[in-house]
């Protein structure tokens, strides 16, 4: 029982502290249109024509 | 006592079968297994009434067996099957009646093979009549020593067979009307009767809780019982604990990350529309570290297509994207409103450390109502665009994601919680005032 919670607390922190450490990086956080080099929006009412 | 304690056996007094006589002194009733007539215990066992026996209801525990019950050895004397009709549906449910040398009598029923055990409730607590429940504004309920038992439902029944040995005379078709109350582990039943009233504290027997009386190993009960408490796995508390602890720790530093905007690695560049395209070049110091391109413009009703290119320090183009950068504001019978934003970015990661050159053009733009009269509305077109870049920039969204998976584990076993205490007072016929 005491090996389970063990294995979870430390998985748990590796876990936390490797995604800390990608986060730090800045990584989730780039642009995903870059490298297909895509328009973000189309030009013009890039809000889907939904302003009121 | 009222009968022999060396009495073991009669013979019935209408069909002459041999009967067992398995309950202590204070049976006053045995019914005959044989041809029904109800017997008077206390009166040379002289036939009162007749039952009808042809329709004995489906039990595993049958009259005679014995077995232990929270450790108490107890015999099966009687059967009683109720049934409550309400609305064209009917339940049907069996009591067993027990009786122990030690611990005297009490009930072992079987519903929807669940099986509680109830026992005469003598301790001072308040009562629950039907006209009380009527009466009540909110959910009532009445405290019995620790615990506190809430008003579940209200039920009328009426026996519709019985045989064996009672310490009451059983009478087909009697009605009993029986308030019932519910604590964590236990339930109060008030029963009113035309001649008695009485109470009854029934508990959930567990497997391990009742042993012997022939029960069949395949017994399966199906959904769950009111009574029933949860069975939490040996890890419930741990897991909800620490994986709520984790989701709060990895919201914190996400939050944190979320505003690490890392340096400006060039000054904050400003332009006019009219000299666009600029080329500008800049150093990034760590490569391998998010790197943004902050644009601003400063339109209004408008909206402004800025192509951006760039250019690794080998001078190869990195990227080619765009952003639109509008914004759009005004008023109307809700109030003012605004839509869109003047802001926009591009993230990157940068492979190699050096100089690169971004160039920022204005690919196309235009209102957002061109038909309008220009000098009577508040739109116009962006004359001011501004440019920085940010190097070490950090980001929590795989922290926030980490946080909901920890989440999920922490919220499983009380959403497990929530969903069984939720099914255990499914059969309530409590409605509160405000859910109808």
């Amino acid at each position: 029982m005491i090996l389970f919670r063990l294995i979870f607390v430390l998985l748990s922190a590796t876990a936390i502290a490797g995604t800390t450490y990608v986060a730090y990086l800045g990584h989730g956080g780039e642009s995903r249109d870059l490298d297909r080099s895509i328009r973000a929006v189309s030009a013009g009412r890039g809000l889907n024509g939904s302003i009121k | 006592m009222s009968l022999s304690p060396e009495l073991k056996a009669i013979n019935c007094t209408a069909c002459g079968a041999g009967l067992d006589i398995l309950g202590g002194g204070r049976v006053t009733t045995h019914i005959c297994s044989y041809c029904g007539t109800a017997l008077d215990a206390l009166d040379s066992y002289k036939a009162l009434v007749k039952f009808n026996i042809l329709d004995r209801p489906e039990t595993p525990i049958q009259i005679g067996a014995s077995g232990q019950i929270f450790g108490v050895a107890y015999t099966v004397i009687g059967l009683l099957e109720h049934e409550e009709v309400w609305r064209g549906r009917s339940w049907k449910w069996v009591d067993h009646q027990v009786f122990s040398p030690t611990h005297g009598y009490a009930w072992v029923t079987l519903e929807e093979g669940h099986l509680t055990f109830s026992r005469r409730y003598r301790k001072p607590v308040g009562w629950l009549s039907k006209t009380m429940v009527n009466r009540a504004d909110t959910r009532p309920q009445v405290r019995a020593g620790r615990e506190i038992f809430k008003y579940y439902d209200t039920s009328t029944s009426s026996v519709t067979y019985a045989e064996g040995e009672f310490t009451w005379a059983p009478r087909k078709g009697a009605k009993t009307t029986t308030i019932t109350a519910m604590s964590d582990w236990a339930m109060l039943g008030f029963s009113t009767t035309n001649r008695e009233r009485e109470i009854y504290r029934t508990v959930y027997l567990e497997p391990t809780e009742i042993t012997g009386f022939d029960l069949p190993s395949t017994f399966k009960p199906r959904g769950v019982h009111a009574l029933k408490t949860m069975r939490a796995g040996a890890h419930a508390n741990f897991l909800m604990t620490a994986g709520l602890c984790a989701m709060v720790l990895c919201f914190v530093l996400g939050a944190v990350m979320g505003l690490q905007n890392g340096t400006l690695v060039d000054r904050h560049h400003q332009f006019n529309v009219a000299q666009l395209p600029v080329s500008i070049s800049f150093d990034v110091p760590e490569a391998g570290r998010l790197t943004r391109i902050d644009l601003q413009g400063n339109g209004r009703n408008s909206w402004n297509y800025l192509a951006v290119e760039l250019e690794d320090p080998e001078g190869e183009v990195l990227f080619e994207s765009g952003r639109t950068v509008e914004y759009y504001t005004g008023r109307d019978k809700d109030g003012s409103w605004s839509e869109g934003s003047n802001r926009a970015s591009l993230a990157f990661f940068p492979p190699v450390t050096g100089t690169y050159s971004v160039t920022l053009d204005l690919e196309e733009s235009g209102f957002w109502a061109p038909n309008v009269n220009r000098s009577s509305s508040p739109q116009h077109q962006m004359t001011q665009v501004s440019l920085q870049v940010r190097n070490g920039v950090s980001s929590g969204f795989w922290l926030v994601l980490l946080g909901l998976g920890f989440g999920c584990i922490g919220g499983f076993p009380l959403l497990r919680r929530y969903l069984h205490n939720k099914a255990r007072w499914r059969d309530s016929d409590w409605v509160d005032e405000d859910d109808d």
